[in-house]
């Protein structure tokens, strides 16, 4: 099935199908119940009309009137609108709750849908009091529509507009009191089409039936008077507005029964007015069964063009980085060229410098050992240190330091001789130890501090312990 | 199934599988593979970089003028110390003091050789103790190459000085050889 969302016009009698000239160049046929005329219509004119001489009934017919008919006018455009009343053409009204517009089209799509052939649809809305909404759907078989287009195609047509006869006859309403509804009817092939509408386009109704106005015009001017009754009902408003086209017997007796205070125009059913009527629909109408088809159709190619463009932009972009990365890469090679070049050079100066670092290395470990083997002058420098702290009442004899290489320290001991009585000789001892605790060989007494042993002439002093360790 | 609406997306799709595969099945096999058989080169060549800069010429050069001038300066073994110990000697002399050295016995591989040394005032050296300081302060000095671990001074009734010392003495050729390890 052909998916077709339709244009759905606004609620209310002031909302209907924007009109206006077709633009550019057009090929109108009206194919009403096997009578086919044609017109090109060019710059907002519509030319000459041709009638096919015999009855067109099935789509080889359509295809040769088709022929004809541009041999005729020698049209070499591609638009083609057809104003169609056909047996394969349906128009079914839908009654339903009234909806957002995306609802509705959700609500409609399921209607259409149900159409065993699937069907290319669309759908007007109509004025209805009692009902929340009524539409009047429009059903173009999908196979039928395919054949359709496949013999444009053949001919380089395209078809942009299919029409139903109510909307060219509620085009011809235009005249008259705004605000005030009008009744079209029409007789095509023994079936009868009457639709209720405002001027400028605004559709309340629309009916058909079988029914010949040649021999059954009493049957014809009820079913216009139930129209007409119908319309009142349900807008509350009377038409007092009928034009009807077909034969004489019929319009007779429509206005018999309906004409009391009321303006009827009758004259024979005229393609031209129907076709000048259809030119001047615009594609956008919604009674038009193919233009959102057609619209949708755009929408997918181009979304399909779009895709088609992304795919190959991103076959571009792929090419473009294997091009950059076979260009890096020979790049790459090259420098490696180079290096492979003077590789020989390489491994000579790599030698060296292995060399060069190993001797390096060699020499600075050489220069730290020696460096760090040397002890600082500790030993060296005690003597001298320890001979300017010494008091005059106090000798030394013996005066030893030494760096002990387990402990990872250096210790001293310190003999010699005070003079003098045992507190001057305390004294003098308690000062220098607390000289070289308190200066900076941080010097840490062994316990007990100075020793002190009474001798002849004066005291034996003994003094131990270890340096910078206070 | 109809082919023919498929073409605008199956042939640039064709054409980036055609790519792709390039890319995973040729391209990049061959690329990592010839990075794998350069790498050896590269690797060379980074190190070299590494080398250069890692020591400059000036840098080398200058390590080696200090290292040679400090094992010219020093005993080439502990077996060869009697030339260094006889400067020393000489040196006391000139201090007035008498000195003997005895050299210990060095580990093998040690690059420090042990010895002792007994000082005795010579004769006639009437400023013992100031003397005595100016060896040690010698025995300090960097270009001396020694530790001093031990050191006994003794002064007897008669203010006679003796001096005992355990030194140690770097030895070149051990030390250049446990450097270059």
């Amino acid at each position: 099935m052909s998916a077709v969302l339709p244009f759905l016009p606004q609620a209310g009698a002031g909302a209907g199908p924007r009109r206006g000239p077709a633009r550019g160049r057009c090929l109108v046929l009206a194919w009403l119940a096997g009578d086919f005329s044609a017109a090109a219509c060019a710059h907002g004119g519509l030319g000459e009309a041709w009638s096919a001489g015999g009855r067109v009934r099935a789509l080889e017919e359509f295809e040769a009137a088709l022929d004809g008919a541009r041999a005729a006018l020698g049209y070499n455009g591609t638009e083609v609108a057809l104003l169609l009343e056909h047996e394969r053409f349906l128009h079914r009204v839908e009654m339903g709750p009234a909806l957002a517009p995306a609802a509705a089209r959700a609500h409609l799509q399921g209607r259409a849908g149900r159409h065993a052939e699937g069907a290319v649809w669309s759908a007007e809305r109509m004025a209805a009091v009692r009902q929340d909404a009524a539409y009047v759907l429009h059903l173009l078989p999908g196979p039928f529509h395919a054949e359709l287009e496949q013999i444009l195609r053949a001919r380089g047509l395209r078809l942009s507009r299919v029409l139903p006869l109510s909307a060219a006859l509620l085009s011809a309403l235009d005249a008259g009191e705004p605000g005030r509804p009008a009744l079209a009817a029409a007789e095509t092939g023994g079936v009868t089409t009457v639709v209720v509408g405002w001027p400028g386009g605004h559709l309340a109704f629309t009916r058909s039936f079988r029914a010949g106005w040649e021999g059954e015009a009493p049957r014809v001017s009820v079913e216009i008077n139930r129209s007409l009754l119908y319309a009142k009902q349900q807008l509350g408003a009377t038409v007092d507005r009928i034009r009807l086209f077909g034969a004489e017997p019929a319009i007779a007796e429509a206005a018999a029964r309906c004409g009391e205070n009321r303006e009827i125009v009758g004259a024979p059913l005229s393609l031209r007015p129907l076709l000048e009527a259809a030119a001047a629909l615009p594609v956008s109408h919604p009674a038009n069964a193919v233009g959102e088809h057609r619209r949708r159709r755009g929408l997918r190619r181009r979304l399909r063009l779009g895709l088609a463009a992304a795919c190959w932009a991103l076959v571009a972009a792929l090419a473009a980085a294997a091009a950059s990365d076979r260009a890096a890469w020979r790049a790459e090679s090259a420098a490696f060229q180079g290096l492979r070049a003077r590789g020989d050079a390489l491994r000579a100066e790599h030698a060296r410098l292995l060399l060069r670092q190993r001797a390096a290395t060699a020499d600075r470990r050489f220069i730290a050992q020696v460096e760090a083997g040397r002890l600082p002058p500790v030993a060296a420098r005690f003597p001298a240190y320890v001979g300017g702290l010494l008091p005059a009442n106090l000798r030394l004899t013996e005066l030893r330091v030494e760096w002990q290489e387990g402990a990872r320290r250096w210790s001293f001991h310190l003999a010699g001789v005070i003079r003098g009585d045992e507190e001057g000789g305390r004294a003098a001892a308690a000062a220098l130890q607390d000289k070289l605790e308190h200066g900076p060989l941080r010097a840490r007494a062994a316990e007990g501090g100075a020793a002190l042993t009474a001798q002849p002439g004066g005291f034996a002093f003994n003094l131990g312990g270890t340096l910078f360790e206070n | 199934m109809k082919i023919k609406p498929l073409l605008p997306f199956l042939a640039p799709a064709a054409c980036a599988a055609a790519l792709l595969g390039w890319r995973w099945a040729v391209f990049a096999p061959e690329v990592r593979a010839q990075r794998e058989a350069r790498r050896p080169l590269q690797e060379l060549e980074r190190e070299t970089l590494r080398l250069r800069e890692a020591v400059s010429e000036a840098e080398a050069a200058d390590l080696g003028r200090r290292a040679g001038a400090l094992a010219a300066a020093l005993p080439q073994t502990p077996e060869t110390l009697a030339p260094a110990l006889g400067r020393w000697s000489r040196r006391f002399a000139a201090e007035r003091w008498e000195g003997a050295f005895t050299p210990g016995a060095a580990e093998p591989g040690e690059g420090w050789a042990p010895a002792r040394l007994q000082l005795r005032p010579a004769a006639g050296n009437d400023r013992p103790w100031p003397s005595l300081l100016v060896i040690l302060d010698e025995f300090s000095a960097p270009e001396a190459h020694m530790g001093l671990t031990r050191l006994a001074i003794r002064a007897d009734e008669g203010g006679t000085y003796s001096a005992e010392a355990s030194l140690r003495l770097a030895c070149a050729v051990p030390l250049r050889e446990k450097s270059a390890q």
